[in-house]
């Protein structure tokens, strides 16, 4: 039975958890963009009613 | 019809004449190595299946993780609204979730052909247990 084919799906197993787990991080860290974006116009929303007062 | 294992039981247990037992021996020897054959057979699909699948599935979990990170400077950026962020990470966490299945799948296939390799004629033999209606007909067993 070919040894490289098992090597080289063992390979790409690797690649492919490593691909996925770099996706993961990029979005985690654009979900984080996201709420720092989302928490600057709330605070921005929160001046604007405090100066209305 | 039965598995490999219960005709090699019976064989090693029948008290059988030598032309008999001459036949009986070289039917279960055709259809060991028609078992092989399906193995291999289902082995070469099963190495088609994680090619693709794992060459598909690492295209696009590259591409999710290279649109998440231009997302992300967008958003920072102030060129994406709050709004159009929170769609497009939907749609991202989608393709991930997507990509991630695919992942599984490639590993399932992949197990199947450690299976196989590991032993083959037990591999064929678990098929035959279950789908007994593919199990070989062994003519010294009716």
């Amino acid at each position: 039975m070919p040894k490289a084919t098992v090597e080289r799906i063992e390979k790409q197993k690797a690649a492919l958890k490593s691909r996925e787990d770099e996706a993961y991080a990029a979005l985690k860290d654009a979900e984080d963009a996201t709420f720092e974006l989302e928490d600057r116009i709330a605070r921005r929303g929160d001046r604007v009613s405090l100066e209305g007062e | 019809m039965a598995t490999l294992a219960q005709a090699r039981a019976w064989l090693d247990e029948a008290n059988l004449s030598p032309n008999d037992r001459k036949a009986a021996e070289a039917e279960y020897a055709e259809k060991v190595a028609e078992g092989l054959t399906t193995a291999a057979e289902y082995r070469a699909r099963a190495v088609d299946v994680v090619q693709a699948v794992g060459s598909i599935g690492f295209d696009r979990s590259g591409e999710a993780r290279d649109e998440a990170k231009e997302l992300a400077e967008s958003i920072r950026s102030g060129r994406t609204t709050s709004a159009d962020a929170s769609k497009s990470l939907e749609r991202l966490t989608a393709k991930i979730a997507l990509a991630a299945d695919a992942r599984s799948r490639f590993e399932s296939a992949a197990e199947s052909v450690a299976e196989i390799d590991a032993d083959p004629e037990a591999w064929v033999d678990h098929l035959y247990e279950r789908f007994p209606i593919i199990q070989p007909n062994f003519t010294f067993l009716t």
